[in-house]
């Protein structure tokens, strides 16, 4: 049934694993684009950029930190995803939308935190990914060539 | 009936005619199709590739995620810095440089070397966007671009675990934008332009003929740049030493040392007065400075070395705090020279004796201090401790746990009066208090910061200050600088005239900033309209002391030649601080040159200080006599 779904929409397929990727990748970008923390990641980084001065409200920094690696771990979940039952499933649509909220979540508060002028690749990476992620997910279905229900994919919006 | 019929008729013309067996086996081929199909395999291997590839897509996000899982799980129990290879650690700390990342740079320096440096550098940071130095605390270098580009490394074994790499290729370029400084720091640079410099990395250490290198060392796994190593390995090389056992100090750990902090820290303090660097090189703690691993290059290098100085007292007291302690020291001796004495991070080096009272000697006068010159509170000077550390149950004495201790209390302590002050623009200052006419204003800032006052006038207007000042024990400096800034921000040229008895005359309408700096003494500071000026403020110990002199933009002075003594006509400059000096009769203006000597001009002819010409800037030479004393 995976199999079926799979390949039937090459370009959701395609762009799911291209955001998937981007998540991926954004842990080896600089998240600081200079100074402190340009050149650390994970929970180095976190406490780099916290030990500024600034402060997320909500966001400790050990939930920053969790969330920051969230956010490659939830790319390599989408691949899993895909490849078991395809971009338009409910598994991928659940890890395409919890990117989302993660990437923008960690996103805002290293803006916070750095400024915009000093946010590096990395946040930008993971956000586009997650979005990426999000319109693959929700593909309109009359964009796709020979299509067949996915098993719980349900009615995708915009499909007549 | 007829129905049928017709039925039958339009069946009997589809296809090709074909005989009874003909059906039946293409019925039974029918069949077989389709059981086959029923069952999926068909279907199966018509889609084997997807199959494969979307198993493919999956297993490496699952890879992938392991992957993401492992780097966290490492960075949360690991330290979380240096590299793979020794390679990776240099190219790691040039990408630092290249992002001006000093806590990057420490995360990749061995960290039994750097101990608590990224502290250090974050405070410093936090310190200097409070003191406006740094727009942002996250970006203090902003407007300072470094670059690190085209390296090529080799790298070299020297021991199990001990790298040296060698850059064969690259550059370091660096490009200041002073727009993107601070305003602080764009008036101090304002009379500098961006510099752009580009620095050949593989020629760096041409002077000693020896190649660029960086020695790595490996700890927990991890490859990391050693400071220690690489200083010690290029002092070895420039001199042509025996080559270093290395790791040996961290394997004999149990064996060097001393018993308590107390006892490392005075058997350092022996040990450095007989010059026996033998000891010396066993007291320090073989991870932070591998001097053991040196030994034998070290000693070599110190055989004809010596210290001459005595210790007749020498008491210590200890706080101890897990594995690492706090030893205050008090001791004392004397040099050829004379009496020398340190009472916690006070110094009284000898010769200082006629210079400053020695009842107070500390308190009173921030040179002579472990710590630099501004910014030092006395109290915490007067606490300064050695940092001695435990390893393999022996006691070290820290050097870099100890000179962290004091950057950290240097930081803390200063503040934005004092570093304005250093930096020369002390009119950045918040103003302290508006002049009334004929009122005197006290300061009793006896640490170098510079007071700013307002002063409402008109032009045409004239006026004469003093300065007056209160030695608490008679031979100390005395007085105070004192410019006076325009409206728009620029020094006035004519600033002295203000206290050396010819009157200031102001050139326009406006709000005046002056601004006195106290010489480490009480002072008291006066301005009357010039009608009514006392006479002690028309003829003021100053008078005269400035003839030929202006102040200039950068914190400096010019003198012209009406004030040399030479033949031929020419002009002086010096720039940096000026103090004062009231030394056993004598009163005069130092004033601190670029290359760090401080040249005196008496005022009064009984100078009971050895004297000497001193040249300053080019041509002429200053009419004064000149003396060095200790700068800060």
């Amino acid at each position: 049934m995976a199999e079926r779904a799979f390949h039937e929409t090459p370009v959701a397929d395609g762009c799911y694993l291209a955001g998937g990727g981007a998540l991926f990748l954004s842990a080896f970008l600089h998240w600081a684009a200079s100074g402190p923390g340009s050149g650390l990641r994970g929970h180095a980084l976190v406490d780099a950029v916290v030990a500024l001065g600034r402060s997320v409200p909500v966001l400790s920094t050990g939930r920053l930190t969790i969330l920051w690696y969230l956010v490659p771990a939830l790319g390599t979940a989408s691949w899993v995803g895909c490849g078991l039952s395809g971009a338009h499933s409910r598994a991928s649509r659940i890890i395409a939308a919890g990117a989302f909220v993660v990437s923008v979540v960690v996103g805002a508060a290293f803006v916070h935190l750095l400024t915009w002028s000093r946010v590096g690749w990395g946040p930008v990476v993971a956000v586009t990914g997650a979005i990426a992620l999000c319109l693959a997910a929700w593909w309109p279905r009359r964009h796709q060539r020979g299509a067949s229900a996915a098993p719980g994919s349900g009615p995708s919006p915009g499909t007549p | 009936m007829s129905d049928l019929q017709d039925r039958l008729e339009r069946l009997a013309q589809r296809g090709t005619p074909r005989g009874g067996d003909a059906v039946l086996e293409a019925a039974k081929t029918s069949v077989e199709h389709d059981a086959v199909a029923a069952i999926g395999m068909d279907p199966s291997r018509r889609q084997s590739p997807r199959r494969h590839f979307s198993s493919l897509v999956a297993a490496a996000g699952v890879a992938a995620t392991l992957f993401v899982g492992m780097l966290a799980f490492s960075a949360f129990l690991g330290a979380g810095g240096g590299s793979d290879s020794p390679e990776g650690a240099v190219r790691q700390l040039a990408d630092a440089v290249s992002h001006e990342d000093a806590l990057a740079a420490a995360d990749v320096l061995a960290p039994e070397e750097v101990q608590s440096l990224s502290r250090t550098i974050d405070q410093t940071a936090r310190r200097a966007q409070e003191l406006q130095l740094a727009r942002t605390a996250s970006a203090p270098l902003a407007g300072l671009d470094l670059s690190v580009d085209n390296l090529d490394l080799s790298t070299e074994t020297m021991a199990d675990g001990y790298v040296k790499v060698t850059v064969s290729s690259g550059t370091l370029s660096s490009q200041t934008q002073n727009e993107k400084f601070a305003p602080v720091m764009q008036r101090v640079l304002r009379n500098t332009t961006g510099p752009k410099g580009q620095v050949d990395l593989a020629r760096l250490a041409k002077s000693l003929n020896l190649p660029t290198f960086v020695m790595t060392v490996k700890r927990g796994g991890q490859w990391y740049v050693s400071a220690a190593y690489t200083t010690l390995e290029y002092i070895r090389e420039a001199n042509q030493l025996p080559p270093a056992d290395f790791g040996s100090g961290v394997r004999a750990t149990a064996t060097l040392g001393a018993d308590t902090p107390d006892a490392a820290v005075t058997e350092a303090m022996q040990a450095l007065q007989r010059s026996d660097w033998k000891t010396l090189i066993s007291l320090a703690p073989p991870d932070e400075i591998p001097v053991y691993d040196y030994r034998d290059a070290l000693m070599q290098l110190g055989a004809d070395n010596q210290t001459h100085f005595t210790i007749d007292k020498l008491e210590t007291t200890s706080t101890v705090s897990g594995d690492t302690a706090k030893v205050t020291l008090h001791t004392a001796g004397t040099t050829d020279s004379g009496r020398w004495a340190l009472d916690g991070g006070c110094f009284k080096p000898p010769l200082q004796d006629r210079l400053v009272s020695t009842s107070a000697w500390c308190a009173l006068t921030p040179y002579y201090t472990v710590l630099p010159f501004y910014g030092s509170s006395p109290a915490s000077v007067a606490s300064a401790q050695v940092t001695v550390v435990r390893k393999d149950g022996r006691w070290f004495v820290s050097p870099v746990g100890t000179a962290l201790d004091l950057i950290d209390r240097y930081v803390r302590d200063f503040t934005q009066r004092q570093l304005y002050t250093m930096l020369n623009v002390p009119e950045l200052l918040p103003v302290d208090a508006t002049l009334t006419l004929g009122r005197p204003v006290t300061q009793d800032d006896r640490r170098g910061g510079a007071y700013v006052y307002a002063l409402d006038a008109h032009r045409g207007d004239r006026f004469l200050g003093l300065v007056t000042w209160d030695p608490p024990a008679g031979d100390s400096y005395g007085g105070a600088a004192v410019l006076v800034y325009s409206p728009d921000g620029e020094v006035m040229r004519d600033s002295y005239d203000l206290i050396d008895g010819r009157g200031l005359e102001i050139p326009t309408d406006g709000t005046y900033r002056i601004v006195v700096r106290p010489y480490f003494q009480r002072i008291t500071f006066t301005v009357w309209p010039e009608a009514q000026a006392p006479e002690a403020a028309k003829h003021p110990p100053t008078e005269g002391m400035y003839d030929g002199c202006h102040p200039t933009g950068n914190g400096g002075e010019t003198c012209s030649s009406s004030a040399s003594v030479g033949t031929s006509s020419s002009s002086s400059s010096s720039s940096s601080s000026s103090t004062s000096s009231s030394d056993a009769g004598t009163t005069g203006t130092c004033v601190t040159g670029s290359d760090g000597l401080t040249t005196c001009r008496d005022v009064t002819s009984s100078s009971s200080r050895s004297s000497s010409s001193s040249s300053s800037g080019s041509g002429g030479v200053t009419a004064t006599t000149a003396t060095s004393v200790p700068g800060g």
